[in-house]
């Protein structure tokens, strides 16, 4: 093992090279460029035998990625934003092909108006395509998320492509520490692939991805999916469990942080998640009774969990750093949804982080306050934006500058 | 302990570079540390601002840094642009390190700074030393020194680390050394603050909510209601040199006024060429392509 520092960029590249994949199709998107530009100077110097491609979009991309995972090859890319979902069709397909790869998703708010830094309405906009979605919190959990990524890939019982997601910025710029494991005991880890059920060989001859033109066929095919994400859970949590007895790094689909006695729940994904832990113990400190649950497997959605660790808090507030338009946060609905048939914390929904705004000095005073309401009063779907008065002032100032008047009465 | 130092310079400088350094000299010496740099549109001269946080316990904190231990100013010029922030949330214990001639006092009282001032004149000894701006490894030395980091030896091992891992050539490596390890010798030994409490914990500083409104698409929109809004948005705080027009060599061939790509170059009543300075954003096209070579480059901190 040798321990670097590392951009969460360059800690996915690594895991990528520890993975010996086969084949890496690439076309580069900001803020996730350095991943492949990274493996593109280890492929020319010779210091790993995979073979990278440059594509001519993230829709050939994926379907380069998809094609070269049904012969049985150990495929890695990576995109962002618009790239990502540019691709979304073929994430359907290749999801569909029930070929196993890992695609990084390097979040970032997807346009208009356009901008660089991290939402997560990118990576969930390819919630419901069949690929599995693990969100990372550090640059450690990027790497190991990505070898673990390739074990549930690959399990026969999953056969699903498994997407990673590192916000730009806060994960893909930043360095840390990072444990990189050598060579040889990710190997026994993850052994090479071994394809079963679609592979390349002139001796045994197959078709794949074939078009069916029947409802029931096609409900069969796709029901399977589901029944494979449901699979994926367990499977998930065995293969998690062999990583953190051979490499001492230990997840779960959730990540709990001072949960065991807290009143309050505050919910976050992402790296987000880490300034949440801080805003949690310093809270803690003035005597609030609350801990902080990250979401890390969004697909598949561990509902089991959520309802054992939410259940019975006084409230419980999410935030998500995503607005579904004309509804509100995604995971909030999801999470509230797990709830069905039983008895639920009040629940509150908060929308911040959006484009990568910062949280504001007092904000998760103001989030634990409003919990402590709701459990009294109860809580509501109702989304609020985290916003400042001093934000107002900035955009308002700026709308001048466009020779837009902001109606005097809301300044 | 956990130690907060923002870097401010522009695109070019190696402030990205410079707060590696740092970060990688803390890590060597057995500290937990994060780094970032936030760039907007890349472009040189553009303000760059960068993050380290150095700590001897795990990191809960990402992104900007709202309150700094130390603040590492590597172009004076960017004191004189509110927009630039470089002096945003520091307070009478900041130690302030600016990258200039002056006297401390002297640049405390011309840019009101409350902090800790401490000043090194490292552009000149970069000049001096590579013949060129880069500043990445002599900041690091003055940081290192300064705030009381590392050993000499352990920032030698960073700045070698660092350099290498950048692509530069083994003889540019062995200059930068030789220059972080001038800076270290020069600067004096300050020492961090030592803060019983983060002060820009939320408790201190709340600022109030707001509910946005529902306003007309007019407003709601990313859209520009009239041209000629760049009119309305200085860009002086781009640059890092300013174009001077020596009138007794200008031969008025107007090649300048024709190529400046912010039509920032006016003609006077004798079709002399005047530059706005308030929207020249030092480009130097106009500089590179005068025939008689009429226009000086003159250095913004020395203008
Ligand atoms: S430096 Fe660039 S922007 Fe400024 S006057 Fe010359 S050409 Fe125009
Ligand atoms: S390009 Fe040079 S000589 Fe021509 S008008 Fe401009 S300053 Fe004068």
């Amino acid at each position: 093992m040798t321990r670097d520092l590392l951009t969460g960029n360059a800690a996915a590249a690594w895991a990528a090279r520890l993975a010996a994949v086969d084949y890496i199709p690439a076309y580069p998107i900001t803020p996730a460029t350095e991943i492949v530009e990274t493996l593109a100077d280890w492929v020319r110097r010779g210091e790993i035998q995979s073979r990278l491609v440059t594509m001519d979009s993230e829709h050939s991309m994926l379907a380069a990625a998809g094609a070269a995972a049904a012969t049985g090859a150990r495929v890695f890319t990576a995109s962002s934003s618009q790239g990502l979902l540019y691709a979304i069709e073929m994430l359907y397909a290749v999801a569909g092909w029930r070929v196993p790869l890992v695609l990084v998703n390097v979040a970032r708010a997807v346009a208009a108006p356009i901008t660089l830094e991290p939402d997560h309405n990118d990576i969930l906009a390819a919630r419901d395509s069949g690929f599995l979605q693990i969100h990372t919190a550090s640059c450690q959990e990027v790497l190991d998320s990505i070898l673990i990524g390739y074990r549930l890939a690959e399990h026969p019982d999953v056969l699903l492509p498994v997407l990673v997601n590192l916000d730009g910025f806060y994960l893909s710029f930043s360095r840390e520490p990072v444990d990189i494991p050598d060579a040889n005991e990710v190997r026994e880890f993850l052994p090479t692939y071994e394809p079963v059920h679609a592979r390349f060989s002139a001796s045994h001859a197959m078709a794949q991805g074939v078009a069916v033109l029947g409802a029931s066929a096609y409900a069969f095919f796709k029901y399977q999916m589901q029944r494979a994400a449901e699979m994926a859970e367990t499977v998930h949590e065995t293969i998690a469990t062999e990583f953190c007895r051979r490499f001492g790094r230990c997840y779960g689909s959730v990540e709990g942080y001072r949960l065991d006695d807290a009143d309050l729940v505050i919910v976050m994904s992402n790296s987000f998640s880490t300034i949440g832990k801080a805003e949690v113990r310093r809270l803690r400190e003035r005597g609030h009774r609350v801990g902080l649950l990250r979401l890390r497997i969004v697909r598949p959605f561990p509902h089991k969990e959520l309802v054992w660790l939410l259940g019975g808090r006084r409230a419980v507030a999410v935030i998500d750093q995503n607005l579904s338009v004309g509804k509100g946060g995604i995971l909030f609905a999801e999470i509230a949804s797990a709830f069905q048939g039983r008895p639920a914390p009040p629940m509150l929904s908060f929308v911040g982080g959006l484009g990568g705004r910062r949280f504001r000095p007092g904000e998760f005073d103001q989030i634990a306050a409003a919990m402590a309401r709701a459990a009294h009063e109860g809580g509501s779907s109702v989304p609020r934006l985290l916003y400042s008065a001093v934000e107002y002032r900035q955009v308002s100032e700026m709308l001048r500058i466009a020779h837009h008047d902001v109606p005097a009465s809301v300044v | 302990m956990l130690w907060h130092i923002r870097f401010h310079g522009r695109g070019g400088e190696g402030v990205k570079l410079a707060c590696r350094i740092v970060t990688r000299a803390g890590f060597i010496a057995g500290m937990t540390v994060q780094d970032s740099p936030l760039y907007g549109a890349e472009r040189r001269g553009a303000p760059v601002v960068a993050f380290a946080r150095i700590a001897d316990e795990p990191i809960l904190e990402r992104g900007y840094i709202e309150c700094p231990d130390a603040v590492v100013v590597m172009d004076a010029s960017l004191l004189r642009h509110a927009d630039a922030g470089v002096l945003s949330g520091i307070d009478a214990q900041t130690v302030v390190l600016v990258n200039s001639p002056g006297q401390p006092q002297e640049v405390a009282r011309s840019f009101g700074i409350v902090g800790h001032v401490v000043t090194l004149d490292v552009s000149s000894l970069a000049l001096d030393v590579l013949g060129k701006h880069v500043l990445s490894a002599p900041v690091a030395g003055f940081v290192a020194r300064v705030c009381r980091l590392v050993p000499r030896e352990t920032l030698a091992t960073a700045v070698r680390t660092e350099l290498v891992a950048a692509g530069i050539p083994p003889a540019a490596v062995a200059r930068n050394l030789a220059l972080a390890e001038r800076a270290f010798a020069a600067a004096p030994s300050v020492g961090l603050p030592v803060r019983r409490e983060n002060r820009c914990a939320s408790s201190t500083a709340a600022e109030s909510p707001f509910v946005v409104p529902h306003l007309p698409p007019r407003v709601a929109a990313p859209t520009i209601g009239a041209p000629a809004t760049s009119a309305l948005r200085t860009l002086e705080g781009w640059r890092v040199y300013r174009p001077v027009i020596e009138r007794n060599r200008c031969t008025r061939c107007l090649i300048c006024f024709a190529l400046c790509p912010e039509g920032a170059i006016a003609l006077d009543g004798q079709n002399y060429p005047v530059v706005d300075y308030a929207h020249c954003k030092g480009c130097l096209v106009c500089a590179t392509e005068c025939p008689p070579g009429a226009i000086d480059q003159v250095r913004e901190d020395a203008a």
